[in-house]
């Protein structure tokens, strides 16, 4: 969304009607694949995309892969064994070809995009857009300058068929088919997603940018990004998702693979805002190669089920791990998130922020990993928690490991679980705000360490959407 | 008195810092008996050759001697240098949770003197010295420095000082964060460390320390080198005119 | 014959035999054959459980172990170890001292006020023959789905048994030993249950210090692994308050299994140290429930290891009731390459409102090889609360070691210093007669051992 459309709505216009982002049109599809996953279904994706035949037999593999793995024993097991694969579609073609301009894209979508504001984003700031809508991508579009710099943006169908040499090499590398469940699910039915590729110490000063909605019902949403940022390189990867809501469930299982190598530095950011029915199953991982820096900042507000760990391998010496994430569980809604630091060699440095709200019944759970293997001698992590339980229906839970084979290392975790200061909303209130806007402002502060790290826009979108969840919340 | 050998001989001392230079050649020669004091702005480098004195393992000698007693010591461990006669007192003493104060002195005492002390001599000889540095009986059951006030942690740097009878003694911003009172009490502190066998290197940003301990000589620390020496006249003259002052004179001898 | 080897069908047969050699009334045996029955069912836990995260629980056999018995008999004069009789210097105070030692057993000489006052303390034994209907209930009060408590309800055939009547205030600790030997000179380990059960009726106010060993026996080549299953129960009725310590200090062949369950009710207290220092796996689980309004708990735990210990504590604070509170301050030093995992879960149910619970947990990590882990874990459902928990893991403090060896500290010395200051701060809570000098010296010859 941009900011001129937030900022024409106050909060009194939009109440407690979320329903506004979550707008659906008519279905108008060219090709829907039959419910259910097969073989036959596989092979008529790979077809359909004129793959070549290495990534037909991957998906076949990695099919195989799905099909015997366990459903994980752990996270939210109840609403993962409610998951009904049977019943989805994996494979939703909206318009035959990519819109090669804003003029060619189908009026329906555009209208979409639109209430969405992509437009607008894109005139102010956007370096580019691949905006995802079901599983294909429909409008694309990269500014001359980074093409000029060399630099490769492009939805993950089109990468394959232009850099086939490139995806081919890396694809796979960083989260292979077999790594979880839904890892192999993806790598069997992924469709779309981005392929960025930044050369040797390009710094890409805007942010790149991708929006994803889910529009079919029962429709799985499979997308796969790769970035691979070429020493001294920088980039900034945002994605932002909204989507409609349905009735019945939706399934939502991503693969980003990051590859930062020496010297570089790779952000991602992710507003995940999907509606309350869909099942965010993301497999989201990076390696950071020496002296690199690898950022994940990941905000989880929607979603009936997150289960989502920003990973990071630090495997050369000094490279560098963030991942600051803050989530927003309400009611009905659990979000399972966390992060995972892997120290593989010295002198890497980590640190997690984690920051989380729930209310209405709903659950938060921060899911934590830090790893020191042996000989990663100076590493040093630090991981911060802080829950914050808005009434007693609702849920927060802290789960954290530290596996620490090295003795030359500065471990540091800390958590704490509150509900909001009622000696700071007392003083607020005192300077004459509502208790609304006294808890508004309480929660903003609380989540500003992410915030700030985002794109002006963005924190604009997301300080509205927490205002829209809070309104009419307390007293 | 110039056929003696210094007790501290610094001779063209560049030291690093995490691959930054900030001592840039510091030559100081201190005989027993005297009282020094280095003055200089904050980032000067005053507190970076206190940590090399005392052996800081952060701070790495890339150029020059230290000698104290005629022996080089750049290669000792912080424990050897205290051992043979040095002792500083820190700008910012670490806390460690969990040591009590009495447990540390008897451990740093033995060490120092090489000799156990009898419980009933040592107590009797820390209580004479906490007496005079007005620190109460309730700190030898205290953690070292964890909680203690900056008052407090600086008299318990002097007290240490005074039981440990260093031949050596560096202070290192020890009048900072005391007022009048305290600053009297660990002056006096200070001055009963000094006799003729021993000498004090008093680093310092301020001038009003130098009323209550008058060093014979004050050398002006700039970008990590002494700048300027001279006697205790000229701490007086760097409190009225700022350090400004010596820069114009080098910058303005340069010149001519 | 007192030995049974812990086989399924040899062990059912043991449960009969104790039963049938202690003379224990039915009712009893009914309770141990329905724990045997409830232990067959239940699987034997693997180190993919969470609980038993990195244990070699795969390898313990069973099979090999045979069961013995403490205290078989009564004997006043049998010889407590040298570092026991040091311990008991400390506790000079005392108000009574239970020993186990091998197969002899020291009872308690209470004195004659703490007797007219109607408090019990006594070996396990001692009290399903003289206070049967007293312990009854406390046998099964706390229930439990663990293989290993399952086992040792079935098993147990040592301890230690404290009633302390309501509104009776006893100043000087009370003092239990369990001490066996773990080789018994047979190619095979040994399998020890000892179980305590500690009562503080309403208002009373108690303290105990119970300590579990072993030594080797003088055939210590065998690389049998012996099993030591213990079990305390500790029941702080209304507005008690109890305090507790408890060493865990086994030789090197000794796979140790130790749940601590403490059941805290209205405005009651409990205050505990865990201690270990030696065994070569501990896997010991503290459990503290608070039932009830006020109910509050303060637990200390140290963990020193070295060469290849292994140490897997896991601590369970339960708020199931408002206005609780709750503190666990868990510290781990490893020397060598020992090992420690520890886990810890603070879990606040929907009802327990104005809760406050904290948990830390430090780590320091001494032996180039020593490797920690540590999992704090919060689950909260009520939304009035204050929870927070830390965690740490890294070597001494490299300015703490400077600042000392600036004093003239050696760098080894300068170590130790800091190390046993690490463990002194828990200590400080242990208000227990001379206990903390006594665990202080224990853990200052540990870290000096080369």
């Amino acid at each position: 969304m941009s900011a001129e459309l937030i900022q024409d709505q106050t909060i009194g216009n939009i109440g407690n009607d979320y329903s506004q982002y979550g707008f659906q049109d008519k279905e108008d599809y060219i090709f829907k694949s039959g419910r259910g996953l097969t073989k036959e279904i596989v092979t008529k994706i790979s077809e359909m995309k004129n793959e070549p035949e290495w990534m037909l037999k991957y998906r076949l593999r990695a099919l195989d892969i799905f099909l015997k793995k366990p459903m994980p024993r752990w996270g939210n097991c109840n609403l993962l064994d409610s998951i009904d694969f049977e019943n989805i579609f994996y494979f939703v073609r909206s318009s035959e070809k990519s819109a090669k301009n804003w003029d060619d894209v189908p009026e329906g979508i555009k209208q979409t995009f639109d209430r969405l504001g992509i437009p607008e984003a894109e005139r102010k700031f956007l370096a580019g857009v691949t905006a995802q809508y079901e599983s294909e991508v429909v409008y694309h579009s990269i500014r001359e300058d980074l093409l000029a710099q060399g630099v490769i943006f492009l939805d993950m169908d089109s990468g394959l068929r232009e850099h086939e040499d490139i995806i081919r090499k890396h694809f796979g590398t960083v989260i292979p088919a077999a790594d979880n469940k839904f890892s192999a699910l993806n790598s069997a039915v992924w469709s779309g997603g981005s392929f960025v590729w930044v050369p040797e110490g390009v710094k890409i000063e805007i942010p790149l940018q991708a929006y994803f909605r889910i529009n079919a019902e029962n429709m799985g949403q499979f997308e796969r990004t790769l970035i691979i940022a070429e020493p001294g390189s920088f980039v900034h990867y945002i994605e932002g998702c909204t989507a409609p809501t349905y009735s019945t469930d939706s399934l939502h299982s991503a693969v980003v693979e990051l590859i930062a190598l020496p010297g570089s530095h790779i952000r991602y950011t992710t507003i995940q805002n999907w509606s309350k029915n869909v099942y965010n199953l993301v497999t989201k991982r990076a390696v950071a190669h020496a002296d690199s820096k690898v950022e994940w900042v990941d905000g989880n507000l929607g979603s009936k089920l997150t289960m989502k760990y920003p990973s990071i391998h630090l495997v050369g010496p000094r490279a560098h791990g963030e991942v600051l994430s803050i989530a927003f569980a309400g009611e009905d809604q659990h979000q399972d998130a966390g992060a995972k630091m892997v120290h593989a060699a010295p002198d890497t440095t980590s640190l997690i922020i984690s920051k989380s709200i729930s209310k209405n019944g709903g659950r938060t759970s921060y899911r934590g990993l830090v790893k020191v293997y042996p000989n990663a001698t100076g590493s040093k992590s630090s991981v911060k928690c802080d829950a914050l339980l808005m009434d007693e229906k609702s849920r927060s839970d802290t789960y954290p490991t530290m596996e620490i084979d090295e003795k030359d290392v500065t471990i540091e975790h800390e958590a704490t679980v509150s509900k909001v200061g009622e000696e700071q909303l007392f003083y607020l209130m005192s300077r004459g705000l509502t208790q609304d806007e006294a808890t508004a402002m309480i929660i903003n502060g609380f989540f500003e360490p992410f915030t700030k790290e985002l794109p002006l826009e963005y924190a604009v979108e997301l300080n509205r959407l927490i205002q829209l969840e809070m309104s009419g919340s307390v007293g | 008195m110039t056929a003696k050998q210094p007790l501290l001989s610094v001779q063209n001392l560049h030291v690093k810092v995490e691959d930054k230079e900030i001592l840039k050649g510091v030559d100081l020669n201190i005989y027993a008996g005297e009282v020094h004091a280095i003055m200089g702005r904050n980032g000067s480098g005053k507190s970076t050759l206190s940590y090399t004195l005392i052996g800081h393992p952060r701070y790495v000698v890339t150029e020059g001697k230290i000698l104290f007693k005629g022996v080089d010591i750049v290669e000792m461990t912080p424990d050897q240098r205290a051992r043979n006669g040095m002792a500083l007192a820190f700008q910012y003493p670490v806390a460690i949770p969990g040591v009590s104060v009495s447990n540390f002195l008897r451990a740093s005492v033995k060490a120092i003197r090489g000799k156990d002390v009898p419980v009933k001599e040592f107590r009797q000889e820390l209580k004479a010295q906490m007496k005079k540095l007005g620190v109460a009986d309730e700190f030898l059951g205290r953690y070292i420095n964890d909680g203690f006030s900056g008052g407090e942690k600086k008299r318990i740097e002097i007290l240490q000082l005074a039981l440990l009878k260093p031949a050596l003694a560096v202070l290192d911003e020890t009048d900072s964060g005391l007022d009048i009172d305290a600053l009297k009490i660990v002056s006096e502190g200070i001055n009963n460390l000094s006799n003729p066998e021993t000498a004090i290197l008093l680093i310092t940003h301020y001038q009003r320390i130098l009323n209550y301990v008058e060093p014979q000589f004050v050398h002006v620390f700039q970008d990590g080198r002494i700048v300027k020496s001279g006697g205790g006249e000229l701490s007086k003259e760097l409190e009225a005119r700022g350090y400004d002052w010596v820069l114009q004179e080098l910058t303005s001898s340069a010149v001519s | 014959m007192s030995e049974s080897k812990l086989i399924n069908t040899f062990a059912r047969e043991r449960v009969d035999n104790l039963a049938s050699q202690n003379g224990e009334p039915s009712w009893l045996k009914e309770l141990r054959v329905s724990s045997w029955e409830a232990y067959l069912q239940t699987p034997m836990p693997t180190g993919r459980d969470e609980g038993w995260r990195k244990t070699e629980i795969d390898s313990l056999d069973l099979s090999t172990l045979n069961a013995i018995d403490l205290s078989t008999k009564n004997d006043l004069k049998a010889k407590l170890p040298d570092w026991f009789e040091t311990a008991l210097t400390f506790f000079d105070n005392h108000s009574g001292v239970v020993a186990e030692v091998g197969h002899s057993s020291i009872s308690a000489k209470l004195s004659a006020d703490l007797v007219s006052q109607g408090v019990i303390f006594c070996s396990i034994k001692q009290a399903l023959h003289d206070h049967a209907e007293l312990i009854r209930p406390y046998l099964s009060k706390i229930g439990s789905d663990q293989k290993f408590v399952l086992m040792n309800k079935a098993l147990f055939n040592s301890g230690t048994f404290l009633y302390v009547p309501a509104n009776v205030e006893i100043e000087g600790p009370f003092v239990s030993l369990t001490h066996f030997t773990s080789l018994n000179g047979a190619p095979n380990g040994v399998a020890i249950f000892p179980r305590l059960i500690a009562v503080l009726g309403k208002h009373s106010k108690a303290s105990l210090v119970n300590v579990l060993s072993s030594e080797q026996g003088k055939e210590s080549k065998s690389s049998s692994r012996s099993l030591a299953n213990a079990l305390v129960e500790v029941h702080v009725e209304a507005g008690a308050k109890f305090e507790y310590l408890e060493l865990q200090k086994f030789d090197d062949n000794v796979f140790a299994i130790t749940r601590t369950h403490n059941q805290v009710e209205q405005d009651a207290v409990i205050k505990s140290l865990t201690v270990a220092i030696g065994g070569s796996q501990l896997k010991g689980d503290i459990v503290t429930v608070l039932n009830a309004h006020g109910a509050s708990s303060d637990l200390q735990g140290i963990v020193l290891g070295d060469t290849d210990e292994h140490y897997s504590f896991n601590t369970i604070q339960k708020h199931n009731a408002p206005n609780t509170t709750s503190n666990i301050n868990f510290r781990v030093a490893l020397k060598g390459n020992a090992q420690s995992i520890y886990q810890g879960i603070i879990e606040v149910a929907k009802v327990a409102q104005k809760t406050a619970a904290f948990q830390s947990n430090k780590n320091l990590l001494l032996g180039a090889e020593a490797r920690a882990d540590s999992i704090p874990k919060l689950e909260i459902l009520a939304d009035d609360v204050k929870c927070s928990h830390g965690a740490t893991v890294g070597p001494v403090d490299r300015e703490q070691i400077f600042y000392l060896m600036s004093r003239g500290l050696a760098a080894p010395e300068a170590e130790e210093l800091i190390v046993t200051g690490f463990f002194r701060q828990i200590l400080e809570a242990c208000t227990i007669g001379r206990a903390k000098e006594w665990v202080y010296d224990v853990l200052a010859e540990k870290i000096h051992q080369v």
